[in-house]
């Protein structure tokens, strides 16, 4: 098996989700119209129109009306969302660690979401005195420290910070040691 | 058997208390006392695995519920238990085994033997 | 480390995408005009009666409420799909030779004996295992969360040589892959409450 054993891509979950319940919500529309056209006739071979008066109204708008172009709009530009988020791979989630495979497996791959680079990073950077909260974020090839301090003079703790973030990365062996950028808000004491 | 006077009938209980009784006796082995969500705080080495008979003739086949000490090779434990099941069930009561079906219902490491237990340090 | 309906959802959200694309595109054409030139009568100020006629056809209220069904259908499926799997191995088969009897063990026996194991490794706060794959070709996913200062190499070689050896060990053949997931538990939540010594 060729296949990774972890998932690098996000799995488009949430646009998915919103996909389906908007699928099911046009077959509840559709179906509520049509169930009331066959209940107002009385028989099977009733009309769609018979059921929702829209369609009547429909049919005397000119192609050129404003609720048309407004519909067509949104549609195509719904369609180029849904066609983007389908192709494009979207970032990276996991960060490769090298590890050899012991003699007992064929295969061993050892991988950090970015969550837990921005924990690693995180936790280092609150060690640091004169750190009073820190904020990281992450993707797959650099972090983003942002921590707040009530001292003046940021720059000494900037260093320390970013010292003690970038000797926490490079205690681990990533396969590619992520870059470290260090930002401080001072923060009223 | 009930033909000939003064013949010997065996129940399956007494072939199932009787396997129990072996499989207690053997290293590593333990039983499957399912406790709420199938297996929990019963299941240990020490408790009596469970073993369930199908007689047909004077021949039987056992389905037996245990636990096992882990890491220990899962094949060659269960094939000794296997093993010694057969033999021993058979010089016990006189019924030949044919089968033994073993289902592994946990794997935990050997607590007794290597003197490690859990204490309560609260 | 549980398996998501990626693929699915990147085809569902291309084939949707392209139908809203090609529809929106159509009727922007037959709104500005370009249709015309292809279908002559298709102007801007054309009604849309042809539409509104489709929808009065008799038994159209029938046939859209089979459409509507088979949306229903592929929406409600689409949205189950969406649900984590574990994907575990089946039952493991585990004996010399079937007729004397067969060994029976579940993935989740393993797993949990893995996850056991692995929560013995030092500064290791929780751990999640799967198995997958046959009693031949076993494969083990893992997820372990460490604590925020923990030696993450010193807990990679611990799982590279001990874990993943006792669960060789155990399954009597070589794991053909193995998947660690490292987490960092941020605050210490999880207190260990006992020790075996």
């Amino acid at each position: 098996m060729s296949t990774r054993l972890f998932r690098a891509r996000p799995a488009r979950v949430v646009p998915a989700v919103i996909l389906a319940i908007l699928i099911l919500a046009i077959a509840g529309a559709l179906g509520w119209a049509a169930i009331a056209a066959i209940v107002s006739e009385g028989s099977g071979s009733a009309a769609l129109s018979s059921g929702f008066s829209g369609f009547a109204a429909l049919g005397t708008m000119t192609w050129a009306a404003a609720a048309i172009i407004t519909a067509g709009a949104v549609i195509t530009v719904l369609g180029l969302i849904f066609l983007i988020i389908g192709i494009s791979p979207g970032a990276k989630r996991n960060i490769g660690y090298r590890a050899q495979a012991p003699e007992h497996a064929e295969r061993f791959e050892v991988v950090l979401p970015t969550s837990a680079l921005s924990n690693l990073a995180a936790a280092a950077a609150d060690s640091v005195d004169g750190v009073s909260s820190v904020r990281a974020a992450s993707n797959a090839s650099s972090t983003n420290v942002t921590f707040s301090t009530p001292v003046r003079d940021t720059d000494e703790i900037r260093r320390d910070v970013d010292a003690a973030v970038t000797q926490r990365f490079a205690s681990i062996a990533f396969d590619r040691t992520p870059t470290v950028k260090v930002r401080s808000q001072r923060r009223p004491a | 058997m009930a033909s000939s006077p003064g013949g010997l009938t065996i129940a399956d209980r007494v072939i199932e208390k009787t396997a129990s009784q072996i499989l207690k006796g053997l290293p590593g082995v333990g039983g499957a006392k399912s406790g709420l969500f199938g297996f929990g705080s019963n299941a240990d080495l020490d408790s009596r695995p469970s073993v369930d008979v199908t007689l047909s003739g004077r021949s039987c086949t056992l389905e037996v519920e245990l636990g096992l000490a882990y890491p220990s090779p899962i094949t060659e434990a269960t094939e000794s238990v296997r093993r010694r099941l057969s033999a021993d069930v058979e010089a016990l009561t006189g019924v030949s085994v044919r089968q033994v079906d073993v289902d592994v219902k946990w794997l935990k490491p050997n607590a007794s033997g290597t003197g490690r237990s859990v204490r309560n340090l609260q | 480390m549980k398996r998501l309906a990626a693929g699915a959802n990147r085809t569902g959200l291309i084939i949707v995408g392209l139908i809203f694309l090609v529809a929106g595109l159509a009727v922007l054409a037959l709104s500005f005009g370009l249709a015309a030139a292809v279908a002559p009568g298709l102007t801007p100020d054309a009604k849309l009666q042809p539409v509104a006629a489709v929808f009065a056809l008799p038994f159209s209220a029938v046939i859209a409420l089979a459409a509507a069904l088979i949306l229903a259908i592929i929406g409600v499926r689409w949205l189950a799909a969406q649900v984590p799997r574990k994907d575990s191995a089946k039952p493991l088969r585990m004996q010399e030779d079937a007729r004397s009897g067969v060994t029976t063990v579940t993935a989740n026996v393993i797993a949990a004996a893995v996850e056991d194991d692995l929560e013995d490794t030092p500064e290791v706060v929780d751990a999640q295992a799967i198995l997958r794959g046959t009693a031949r070709r076993p494969e083990l996913v893992l997820h372990v969360d460490v604590d925020e200062r923990a030696d993450v190499d010193a807990v990679v070689a611990d799982i590279a040589d001990r874990v993943t050896r006792n669960a060789s060990h155990a399954l009597g053949v070589p794991l053909s892959a193995v998947g660690v997931e490292i987490g960092i538990a941020r605050s210490r939540q999880r207190r260990q409450r006992s020790v075996r010594l």
